[in-house]
């Protein structure tokens, strides 16, 4: 689930210097109101659920940008806040995640991403330890309209280069 | 007395302007009005149920905060009506406010080998024939036990955990969910309800509101009605009313600026008020209008009258309000608020009217037309005159038979009063119409009672980090033992998990269900652990019973847990919401007996000081006794028993059911006092008295039948049971108290 909010960022944060698919500048994509459907798993080896998220965008100024809202599965859910800046327009851009489950224990996790343009799909990368075992995640963001994208987040095992699809989501503006 | 008549006489207008000031700041204070569903203040008390608790809420979750949907269909498994439901629910987890959501989409199958425990219902198996797999092993998984889905795939439950129950956020996660179910489920065949104790506690909350509008205004309409009918002047209808709606005014204005506000006890307070106010005002408007119908001058008729009625009023007022002080000795906040704001209510009241219907008949005797209407002859109240007198007659020729039958029916039924049993339902406090409840009866008709029963089970030593696998033996000894009495679908509990992770050896399930716990919010976590994991808590689903039917309940499940750990450690003990409210209320209600008997003694003592005889004040309270007595027989007999409406019916009514022996007894004053007394006096004085007694009767009466407006039980109830107090009331004392003081004339001729 954490990762599905990384992704829903990386999708908007390449439209910050104008996202070619779009014709839209990232102030226009990023506030608003979205909703998002697809599919969770929370590791390697683990079943996936259904999940939905809902969040808002607003700009916080001229370099920074902010996701807040809540993710959910049928049991669990999660408070989800994000913010990106864009280092360098159309090339280079920064992503933070932060998420709180209300859990008792553990859940509370921070990342932090740096991704790059490429065409009509964005993509972020950033190394990352799961129950000891080390992977890099990349999110693969394509846009096909303005209010309509979707989401991908593979996770790949440093060791032995296996893949894992964790979020495959469709976002849709509301 | 007499300083007040003259000061009111010579500056009727001063006294006006004092009654608009401060009229205009009681309107501040109804401004600032607060409301109060009771739920919780109710039962908020020093009593052993309610302190432990405030413990259970510190270190559990409770149901209480939990909304319920019911979503039905034909057939649940119809893909349209199923993707729509599940997308429902996880909507909801997005909802702000929700802290948790609990359905058919969070079954998982039994963890394999490595601990993964799959979703029932998996997104990677999509097609209608999968759906309806998953479906069929949800009814039959045995977390559901029939509690979520109903065995013929017709009824679905989705339990929602709110994160916070202020009103405010309560009200607005309720209308998010409306809106979302609304929206989610239009155009599909599928149907839905939503009910939880949050919505009922919001719909008792609108009520209130409303009945402060309604109840109020009806009494005030009818009151100025009956003054029409009885004065036939409008004039004098207004002279007389007035000072009521003032009254009524000035206390909701004390209501509010006191911050006790109006709750389920406090919300029928106003209207008694009225109708307290319009009967002394009537008495009053009634005598000036005699003495000068008589051609009495206004001032000496104004002064006359106050003379005559000022010390009954004040008498009628101290005995009412003694009725209300007795409830200080209730264990209850709540009554105690009642309590303080019916003192002041009370003492405004009379302001009210023995200060502005004179001071109001002194300034408008000047304009003709109302000097016209108080000059005019009075008509007849009810009867003709000459029906009361035969019926005086009647009564004082034989007053030894109406006496001792009056007392033989009085002592059998304080026989019968005295066996009353205290009842609380929480159908009292809702209106059995509203949506949310009618929901919740469908709820626990076609799927699981909402409601429980809980008994905590102390963890014993080793707490603190986690679950041991004694813990949760001992937990499953107590679960199996409640569950061969009240049925597997009943009972729930982390046994419940622990069986179905490890069906060989559940108590070796400990480890996997921390892990689970670990995921869950705490708001879903504290449900069945405490938050100190100093406990463990067990729900025995119970469907709406009354307080005497949960004690014995509480008292069967003591004994099966007792029984099921006799180990030395802290044994298991009912817990939970409705066990704190038997209990509690049982206590409460036990306390209004202990008020009423207070507030008999107390007035009997009054009476006989104001009459300055112990006999007259003894047999002052015989026709007052007399109502309370038949109504709690009737409550024995028909098995209401004692609820918290009846209790401050009783004992509320008994305190204004005094105020006519008292109208009686002060036209015998001088003799009672001199002891004089003859039976001439008495025909003189029950021949004057009677028609306004009765007239007065029927403009309470019929005042408080507002209250039946209320779409509250339990102020229906109350205005009922009062009603019937009222009316046997003026049947004491109209017969019982002349043939009693009859007598009494017949000791003081013999000696």
């Amino acid at each position: 689930m954490r990762t599905f909010v990384a992704c829903v960022l990386c999708a908007l944060a390449p439209l910050a210097a104008g996202a070619p698919a779009a014709g839209k500048n990232l102030e226009e994509l990023i506030e608003g109101r979205f909703t998002a459907m697809g599919t969770n798993r929370v590791k390697p080896g683990q079943p996936a659920e259904r999940i939905f998220c809902r969040f808002t965008g607003r700009r916080v100024d001229a370099r920074v940008l902010s996701l807040a809202g809540r993710c959910a599965t049928a049991d669990q859910s999660a408070r989800v806040t994000m913010d990106f800046t864009v280092d360098v327009p159309g090339r280079r851009y920064g992503m933070r995640i932060e998420m709180d489950m209300g859990a008792l224990h553990g859940y509370a996790r921070s990342y932090r991403y740096e991704g790059v343009a490429t065409g009509h799909a964005w993509t972020f990368t950033a190394p990352f330890d799961l129950d000891g075992k080390a992977y890099v995640s990349t999110f693969r963001v394509a846009l096909q309209a303005d209010d309509i994208g979707s989401i991908t987040e593979t996770v790949a095992a440093r060791d032995s280069g296996e893949e894992t699809i964790l979020i495959e989501l469709r976002i849709r503006r509301e | 007395m007499e300083r007040l008549i003259a000061a009111m006489l010579r500056m009727p207008v001063t006294v006006i302007a004092g009654a608009v000031a401060l009229s205009l700041v009681s309107l501040a204070g109804i401004g600032r009005l607060g409301f109060d569903d009771g739920f919780r203040t109710a039962f908020a008390s020093e009593t052993p149920a309610y302190q432990a608790y405030v413990r259970e809420r510190r270190i559990f979750t409770l149901s209480e905060s939990e909304i319920a949907i019911r979503v039905s269909a034909d057939d649940l498994a119809e893909p349209a009506v199923l993707d729509a439901a599940e997308r429902f629910v996880l909507e909801l987890g997005t909802l702000p406010g929700i802290a948790g959501v609990a359905s058919i989409f969070s079954l998982r199958h039994r963890p394999d080998g490595n601990g993964v425990a799959a979703p029932i219902f998996a997104p990677d198996r999509a097609d209608p024939g999968e759906r309806r797999a998953a479906l069929e092993a949800a009814i039959v998984h045995p977390l559901n036990a029939g509690r979520l889905i109903s065995a013929d795939r017709r009824h679905m439950l989705v339990l929602v955990r709110l994160a916070e129950d202020s009103v405010g956020s309560v009200t607005r996660a309720t209308a998010a969910v409306r809106a979302l179910v609304a929206r989610t489920f239009e155009g599909t065949k599928a149907g839905f309800g939503i009910t939880g104790i949050p919505l009922l506690r919001g719909e008792v909350l609108s009520t209130i509101v409303r009945d402060q509008t309604v109840v109020n205004f009806a009494g005030a309409i009818i009151g100025f009605l009956l003054c029409l009918l009885m004065f036939r002047s409008v004039v004098l209808s207004l002279v007389a009313g007035l000072p009521a709606v003032v009254a009524l005014v000035w206390a909701l204005g004390f209501l509010g600026h006191s911050g006790i506000g109006v709750t389920t006890l406090t919300n029928a307070l106003p209207v008694l008020i009225l109708v307290i106010a319009f009967s002394d005002s009537m008495h009053l408007t009634y005598e000036i209008r005699r003495r000068m119908a008589s051609g009495g001058e206004v001032l000496e008729s104004i002064a006359g009258a106050v003379r005559l009625a000022g010390p009954a009023c004040v008498m009628t007022s101290l005995t009412t309000a003694l009725a209300f002080a007795s409830l200080l000795l209730s264990s209850s906040a709540l009554v105690r608020g009642l309590a303080a704001a019916g003192l002041y209510s009370v003492a405004i009241a009379l302001v009210a009217v023995i200060i502005l219907n004179p001071a109001m008949v002194a300034l408008l005797a000047r304009v003709p037309l109302v000097r016209r209407a108080l000059c005019a002859p009075s008509p007849p109240l009810l009867f003709p005159a000459r029906t009361w007198a035969l019926a005086i007659a009647w009564i004082l020729g034989r007053p030894r038979m109406i006496a001792a039958g009056s007392a033989a029916v009085t002592l059998v039924a304080t026989g019968l009063y005295w066996q009353i049993e205290p009842r609380h339902s929480f159908v009292e406090s809702v209106d059995a119409n509203s949506r949310a409840y009618r929901e919740m009866v469908a709820i626990e008709r076609t799927l699981a009672p909402l409601s429980s029963i809980d008994v905590i089970v102390p963890t014993g030593p080793g707490a603190g980090a986690g679950i041991t696998a004694a813990a949760l033996e001992r937990l499953g000894r107590v679960h199996s033992a409640l569950e061969a009495d009240f049925g597997a679908k009943h009972v729930v509990s982390l046994w419940s998990a622990a069986r179905w992770l490890r069906p060989d050896e559940p108590s070796a399930a400990a480890g996997e269900i921390d892990a689970l716990m670990a995921r869950a919010p705490s708001t879903v976590d504290n449900t069945f652990i405490a938050a100190d994991r100093s406990a463990l808590k067990i729900r025995i689903l119970t469907g709406e019973i009354d307080s005497p039917a949960v004690l014995r309940r509480m008292a069967q499940i003591r004994g099966i847990a007792h029984a099921a750990v006799n180990d030395g450690l802290p044994r298991p003990e009912p817990a939970g919401q409705l066990a704190m409210v038997a209990a509690v209320s049982s206590v409460m209600i036990a306390d209004l007996n202990d008020s009423f008997l207070a507030a008999v003694v107390a007035s009997g003592l009054v009476i006989a000081l104001w009459c300055r005889s112990m006999l007259v004040g003894l047999l002052a309270l015989l026709p007052n006794v007399f109502p309370i007595a038949i109504a709690g027989a009737w409550l024995e007999v028909s098995g209401h028993g004692l609820q918290f409406a009846s209790g401050l019916a009783l004992t509320i009514a008994f305190g204004i059911a005094v105020d006519d022996t008292i109208h009686a007894l002060n036209r015998l004053r001088p003799q009672l006092r001199a002891g004089t007394v003859a039976l001439p006096d008495i025909r003189a004085a029950f021949g004057e008295v009677s028609p306004v007694l009765a007239a007065t009767t029927v403009v309470i009466c019929l005042g408080i039948a507002s209250t039946l407006a209320s779409a509250l039980p339990t102020i229906v109830f109350f205005g009922a049971l009062s009603i019937a107090v009222f009316v046997l009331a003026l049947a004491g004392d109209l017969v019982m108290l002349p043939a009693l003081l009859a007598l009494l004339a017949r000791r003081v001729a013999a000696k």
